[in-house]
Parts: structure tokens; C-alpha cells; sequence
């Protein structure tokens, strides 16, 4: 048998095939030497620093470990704890987390999508307005918590001025457990920039001609927009939704600096990963119990990109692919 | 004829015009709203301490004063954004290199099975990063790295990032090979090729990898609250700030100081941006279209 490769002079060359296992192995390496040591890094890189932590956290998932004495077997006990004894907080971040991504992910979407179709006008100076819409995603986290933690101060904050001074009545944003994912939510929306700029781009890339032959067609506004912009952004549509539901289950950095390390009033903002970093990184760290949560976590992550990767038939990648 | 033309004409013209006022309307609008966290840090930072924290709550100073970034820029706000410097120093070069190495390695040099390993690397991305962050605590706690600046450095050298990597591979995709072939001739190696030719091409998105590498760290919270725990002298920037400007109600967080800090850290990724700007908002939507 001749296996024909390319090496690295881009000459094409043939070689008898050898049927002893070590021989082959040895003559792969022989042959692809270069372009593995060029990506040798990111192979180590990998085995290092992602498959190491995820086989030594699930070793650590079943045993009783605070990260610095032995460990202690405790059978599945830390799988079974958030739905025995931690019932109640464990279930309560599961609500938080999923009531802020069902909230969180479709607004977010709908409102860069408006906002990039209303950018994606031919006007004058719209490259400068689309530039200062993203500009407030450069600001960082702790800068953002800061910030914000500043203007909804109750006593001394400029949130509720501006109410009162509307005649309203005074807002308790995140001092109260009815309003504190509410506020969130809101100053989410100052990021938006970042969404719209991903949707504009995914504008510019529908065929001109498409529209064009609809209107010749006598097709209208509703037509046109669900006929070819939607399913022409179904690529973009299905990207958000992944990344959002990554992004917003482990949602941690911007809540963890507004609420300044708490889990808000009552829990209302105890996130899922909160959870697992108090876990991890109390007073009395339990690294065992911490780690069977972020396994949880990503089961739970998993299943859900796996449905939406299973359900994607929606997903137009062109006619040719 | 002519005229009922004309009007026409005329009336679409009219109701065109509205339309745009309108636009821009709401555009300015929205321009107020984006922009609002800036204003409303800028004018707080002017203010003095005590009409920054007392009765009636002012947007705009009633008399501009830099007494809080005088307090503010002390000895240890200039230790963390040293610490900072050296995190993005030390990223802003490893990460493109490493990146780039492998890309080359993936997308021209190839080998047997690269495609393959490849989507390996990417799948990697999908991971969520709790998972790995508490064991990488524990590891690193082992190695005697947490509260110094190793952990936020060196598993940079490694391929500097999944996405990285793809970038530049798609990029590289659009270098046509006979340069590459015609160097080969001359009798360029894979190493000549790689820095005299490839990297040299490379620039604009090696540049844009750059500047985002800057922004992520700059703007990175979570690694630094969990690796750097406990030592204060290599804390950086954002989680320094964290500490000192969030604690309790101590004389350190006056409103006008935090806000002076906040728009001291808003500067310089706000400048790279407005730079860099097409080119970073190309190298978002290039990540999410073809990918």
C-alpha cells in the first residue's frame, strides 16, 4: 500500500505503508515533525491548562477537599447535596441564573437587531454614531460596577433625583429583591453597542439583488424583512444564542462589582457561578463540593447548546454549503 | 404631466426629509444614552468631596476641582497599574506570537490530521470556564503561583487562545502561496518563512489581536479576584480598584474618587478604541460570520 503526502517543500511523495504499529506512528512523526511542533504550544496548552483541571476537578468532585489537606471520599454526596441539605440556595441560583438568561439573551438580540437596523441607514456621520454606541462596552467591569453602584446609591445617588424630580416615586434598584434583577437588566442595555455592531456586519452581507428581485416581485416591508433579513441573519441569529447561553449562565464579573460581592437582597442575585465561588472560596473553602457544581454547570451548559445545535435546521449557511 | 411628476418628486422629497430629522432625532436621543456613563463620571470626578457625597445630588459640579485625582493617584493605584503594565506587556507579545505559530502550524505548514486537531482546539472554546478556573486554583495554589502574576501570564504562551488561532488562520487562508513557494526556491526554511514572510503579512490582524489582548486584560476581573488573592503588591488595576474603592464606607470612597478612578481607567482602552476601531469591530464580526 502507497500513502502519498505532501511535505513540508510541497513536494508530493509516496511511501510504503508499514504494517508495524510503532514503525507507523514513528513514521507519521518523520513526516509531519514540523507542522506539529509549530502547534505543539496550543496541544500542550490544552492538556495543561483544560484537560488536566477538568479530569483533577472531577477527581476532586466526589471527595470531601478544602484544596490543602487530603482528600476524603465521600461517595457522591456533593451530587446529591443541592438537591438535599443545599436545596434551597442551589436551587434558588438556578432560578436567578435562568430567569436573568431567558430575560437577558432574547432582549438583548431583539434590541441590537432594532437598533443595527436603524443604524443601517445611509446617512451622514453614521459611522461616528455607530462608534460612539459601542464605545460604553469599553468600559471595565469594576469601572462599570463603580459606576453604577454609584448612581443607584439611594441616599446620595443620582438615580433617584432624577426620578423624584420626575415626580415618581423613589426606586429601590438594587436594595430591594423585587427590583435588584430588574436594575441589572436595564444596565445591561447599555452594552448593546457590542451586539449591534455584529449585527450590522451580518446586514451588509445580505445580496443587494435579494431585495431588488422581492421588490420587483411587488413584496413589502413585512415581506421583505421576514422573507430574506431574518433568514439571511439566521447564522447570526444562531451565534448569539450560543454565545448568550454560554455567556449568560456563567454570568459572574458584572454582578459580582455591582452588588460588591453579595448576593444581593434575599439571594435575588446569587448567580449559579456566585454560588460555586462562595463555595470555593469562603472562609471554609470546600473545593470537592465546588467542583461537583461546576460539573453540574456544564452538563447544564451542554444540554442546552446541544439542543440548540440539534434544532438548527432554521440555520441558512447559503446555497452552497 | 411633467409637474404631477415634479410633485411627486417633490412630496417624496419632503416626506424623505422628515424622515432623516427623524432619524437623527432619535439618534441623538440614543446618543445621550450611550454616552451617559461618561458624562456622568466625568462631572463627578470634578467635584469636591464633600458636594460629591452631600445634599442636593448635582450631575454637573457647581465648582470644578481635581482634588480627587490629586488623592487618588497615590503609591499604591500607581503599583497596580504597573502591575497591569507588566500583565499587558507581557500579553500583548506573547499572545499574537504564540497565536500566530500555531496558526501557521495549522493553516500552511499542516500536517496529517490537522483539520482535525483543529476542531479539537475549537471545541475548547465552548467549555465554560468554571470548570477549569477552580482545579487551575488549586494547581496553581500547588505550584505556589496564586498571588503572584504567573498565573495571569504564562498560560498565555500556549497558543494565546482558541480564537486567536482561528483568526489568523483565516487570514493567513487569503496570503497566496507563490510567495511563500518562491521563497521556498530561494531556500527559506520554515522558521525564515514564517517571520520574514508570513508574520510581516500578518500584521493587521496581528494588530487587532494586539489591542484586543490590551482591552481583555486591562478589563479582566475574575482571573485577578482568583489568582491574585492576598497579595496586594501584585494586584492589578481592576482588581486593586476592586479592593480599595468598593470596601466599606471608609474616607476612600468618596463618590468623586471613585469616579475620578473610573474615568482614569475608561482612558486609555477608550483611546485604543477610537484608533483601532474598524479594525477591532472587523475582528469581532469576522470571529462570529465565518466561524
Amino acid at each position: 500500500m502507497i500513502e502519498y503526502y505532501t511535505d513540508v517543500y510541497g513536494n508530493v511523495r509516496g511511501k510504503r505503508k508499514s504494517r508495524n504499529p510503532l514503525k507507523r506512528i514513528g513514521g507519521y512523526f518523520k513526516r509531519n515533525w514540523v507542522g506539529l511542533l509549530l502547534v505543539s504550544p496550543v496541544l500542550l496548552g490544552i492538556l495543561f491548562f483544560t484537560l488536566v483541571p477538568m479530569v483533577s476537578s472531577l477527581y476532586d468532585s466526589f471527595f470531601k477537599y478544602d484544596g490543602i489537606t487530603e482528600h476524603i471520599w465521600n461517595n457522591f454526596a456533593n451530587f446529591t447535596r443541592p438537591f438535599t441539605d443545599d436545596r434551597e440556595e442551589f436551587f434558588k441560583a438556578i432560578s436567578v441564573t435562568f430567569l436573568y438568561s431567558i430575560i437577558n439573551i432574547p432582549l438583548t438580540m431583539v434590541l441590537g437587531y432594532a437598533l443595527a437596523l436603524f443604524l443601517n441607514q445611509k446617512l451622514k456621520g453614521i459611522k461616528i454614531i455607530r462608534m460612539l454606541y459601542y464605545l460604553p462596552v469599553v468600559i471595565p467591569t469594576v469601572i462599570y460596577g463603580l459606576l453604577w453602584r454609584n448612581f443607584t446609591n439611594l441616599e446620595y445617588g443620582l438615580g433617584n433625583q432624577i426620578i423624584t424630580s420626575l415626580g415618581l416615586k423613589p426606586f429601590p434598584f438594587f436594595t430591594s429583591k423585587n427590583t435588584a434583577m430588574a436594575t441589572l437588566i436595564f444596565l445591561n442595555l447599555f452594552g448593546l453597542g457590542g451586539n449591534m455592531v455584529l449585527w450590522i456586519a451580518s446586514l451588509n452581507n445580505i445580496p443587494k439583488e435579494l431585495y431588488e428581485a422581492a421588490e420587483i416581485e411587488g413584496a413589502g416591508w413585512g415581506t421583505k424583512t421576514f422573507r430574506i433579513t431574518i433568514p439571511m441573519c439566521s447564522p447570526m441569529i444562531f451565534y448569539n444564542l450560543i454565545m448568550g447561553i454560554i455567556g449568560s449562565l456563567q454570568t459572574f464579573g458584572n454582578v459580582f462589582v455591582m452588588t460588591g460581592g453579595t448576593p444581593g437582597p434575599k439571594n435575588s442575585l446569587l448567580f449559579y457561578v456566585m454560588k460555586v465561588y462562595y463555595t470555593a472560596f469562603s472562609g471554609s473553602p470546600e473545593i470537592g463540593y465546588a467542583s461537583a457544581l461546576s460539573w453540574i454547570l456544564f452538563v447544564i451548559i451542554g444540554i442546552f447548546t446541544l439542543i440548540v445545535f440539534r434544532t438548527s435546521k432554521w440555520v441558512f449557511y447559503g446555497e452552497d454549503a | 404631466m411633467i409637474q404631477a411628476k415634479r410633485m411627486i418628486s417633490r412630496s417624496k422629497l419632503a416626506k424623505r426629509g422628515i424622515k432623516i430629522s427623524v432619524s437623527y432625532l432619535v439618534m441623538a436621543v440614543l446618543l445621550l444614552f450611550f454616552l451617559f456613563p461618561f458624562f456622568f463620571m466625568f462631572f463627578k470626578s470634578l467635584m469636591s468631596d464633600a458636594e460629591s457625597y452631600s445634599l442636593p445630588i448635582r450631575f454637573i459640579p457647581s465648582k470644578f476641582t481635581v482634588t480627587a485625582y490629586k488623592t487618588v493617584l497615590d503609591a499604591s493605584l500607581l503599583r497596580y497599574l504597573g502591575n497591569t503594565l507588566l500583565v499587558v506587556g507581557f500579553n500583548v507579545i506573547a499572545v499574537p506570537l504564540s497565536a500566530s505559530l500555531c496558526a501557521y502550524g495549522f493553516a500552511r505548514v499542516k500536517f496529517e490530521g490537522s483539520n482535525k486537531v483543529f476542531g479539537i482546539v475549537l471545541a475548547t472554546m465552548m467549555l465554560p470556564s468554571v470548570v477549569v478556573q477552580i482545579p487551575l486554583y488549586v494547581i496553581f495554589n500547588m505550584l505556589g503561583w496564586i498571588g503572584t502574576l504567573w498565573p495571569v501570564t504564562i498560560p498565555n504562551i500556549f497558543g494565546g487562545g482558541a480564537v486567536n488561532i482561528f483568526l489568523i488562520m483565516q487570514f493567513m487562508r487569503g496570503i497566496p502561496k507563490e510567495i511563500e513557494n518562491s521563497a521556498k526556491i530561494d531556500g527559506a526554511n520554515v522558521m525564515g518563512i514564517y517571520f520574514r514572510i508570513i508574520m510581516p503579512l500578518c500584521m493587521p490582524i496581528v494588530l487587532f489581536i494586539m489591542v484586543n489582548t490590551f482591552l481583555g486584560v486591562w478589563n479582566d476581573f475574575m482571573g485577578p479576584l482568583i489568582y491574585l488573592q492576598g497579595n496586594p503588591d501584585w494586584y492589578t488595576l481592576a482588581i486593586g480598584v476592586y479592593y480599595k474603592f468598593m470596601g466599606g464606607l471608609s474616607q476612600r470612597n468618596y463618590p468623586n474618587q471613585q469616579m475620578a478612578v473610573g474615568v482614569l481607567m475608561v482612558i486609555p482602552p477608550s483611546i485604543l478604541f477610537l484608533i483601532f476601531q474598524n479594525q477591532l469591530i472587523e475582528g469581532v464580526t469576522m470571529g462570529s460570520i465565518k466561524g
